[in-house]
């Protein structure tokens, strides 16, 4: 009668969304790694990267309402409310770098033993990511892995906003599909 | 404000493509429109695939610690277990130099070291069993995250278990052990429980919701 992963992690979900004593705790046992590793490829600071990860896990667990089944699994919010605040921490470490007129784009760090991921779902997006439109791709990349903002991706690729928009909307959704056709959700 | 749809914005959400301000524009439009969660839960999950597809990092213990902390989770997994390994391998040892009687008491005693250390260390609520007979006094001690449950009944009983449910789902977390007055049973993985019964053979003798 021991209950199934898949019920222990709705549970998880359930408790999240409510701001249980213990959900913060359990979540970040199963999800931190995945966390972690989205803000601290944004940054490129451990510092930041666990300040990032700290402080969105913990504004959208003491949020009432923050976290609804609807929005989407919890691992996929978590790594969503990751990103963007890992983002907005970039923006405003470069805003405050072209303050300082030593404005320079954050490269990768370079802590040794960092493990590049060659696992099957890894493998999977990357063959899709090679099935995309060139066009579609280029923004992709320059947008996730390059952490670059829509208007640097219009300028990088000499295309107007609306159209950088279209592009990588269009990429997400193609993936989506494409890796849900492949019989795993994505 | 809250526009009629946002385009591309769901696809641009989730990689974190938005302007800070175009953000908060979408999330406050996100709260009251269903089409868009969908579309974002659909987007997630392909934000999901490429943080999956990155140079893993292994985050640093104090980014746990603080998390924990902020959770009020604040009975450490590690002291437990240690506890627990002390006290296992102290019964065992004696186990080996005493009569049966004398370890199955040490034993006894052990588990109840155990349990009592355990909430020593924690923030704990209690409720009293709602019996369904005249039957006797229970009630359960539990930790506010739910880690562990202690379930007392006033009287040595014989062959009652204790099933815990969470939603749908039960568990049968083993039979209470008379002991002296009372009998006991303490479940140090409990799992956040939702309810508690204890079933006699004949039928339910006892249960209790827990809130936490």
């Amino acid at each position: 009668m021991e209950q199934t992963d898949g019920e222990l992690v709705d549970g998880l979900a359930r408790d999240f969304a409510a701001g249980r004593q213990g959900a913060l705790a359990e979540a970040y046992t199963r999800f931190g790694r995945l966390l972690y590793t989205v803000a601290r490829n944004a940054l490129h600071d451990e510092a930041a990267a666990e300040d990032c990860v700290h402080d969105a896990l913990l504004r959208v667990w003491r949020t009432p309402g923050a976290y609804r089944p609807e929005r989407g699994n919890l691992r996929a919010f978590l790594v969503t409310c990751v990103r963007n605040e890992a983002m907005t921490m970039l923006r405003s470490a470069q805003r405050r770098a072209v303050r300082e007129e030593r404005f320079e784009r954050l490269e990768p760090d370079t802590q040794e033993g960092i493990e590049v991921p060659d696992h099957v779902e890894a493998r999977r997006l990357r063959d899709a990511m090679q099935r995309l439109p060139h066009q579609e791709r280029a923004a992709l990349e320059l947008a996730y892995f390059g952490n670059r903002t829509q208007r640097e991706v219009a300028s990088e690729l000499g295309v107007p906003l609306g159209t950088v928009k279209s592009r990588l909307s269009a990429a997400i959704r193609r993936l989506g599909a494409e890796l849900r056709v492949e019989g795993t959700p994505a | 404000m809250n526009r009629s749809h946002v385009g591309d914005d769901a696809e641009l959400y989730v990689i974190g493509a938005l302007e800070p301000a175009e953000r908060a524009e979408f999330e406050a439009h996100l709260k009251g429109c269903t089409d868009c969660a969908k579309r974002v839960a659909d987007a997630s999950q392909v934000a999901t695939a490429l943080a999956m597809s990155l140079p893993a990092y292994e985050p640093p213990h104090r980014l746990g610690r603080r998390l924990a902390q902020a959770d009020g989770a604040q009975v450490a997994p590690r002291r437990r277990f240690s506890l627990w390994a002390v006290v296992a391998a102290t019964a065992v040892a004696f186990a080996g130099v005493l009569g049966w009687q004398d370890a199955a008491l040490y034993q006894e005693r052990a588990r109840t070291t155990v349990a009592l250390a355990t909430i020593v260390h924690s923030h704990f609520r209690h409720v009293t069993m709602t019996s369904s007979s005249v039957g006797p006094a229970a009630k359960v001690l539990y930790a506010r995250d739910g880690a562990w449950v202690y379930i007392v009944v006033d009287r040595p009983v014989a062959g009652v278990r204790a099933v815990l449910w969470r939603g749908a789902t039960a568990r049968d977390a083993g039979a209470l052990q008379p002991s002296g007055g009372v009998s006991t049973l303490f479940v140090s993985d409990a799992n956040r429980p939702e309810r508690i019964v204890l079933h006699e053979p004949l039928g339910v003798t006892a249960s209790a919701t827990l809130t936490y």
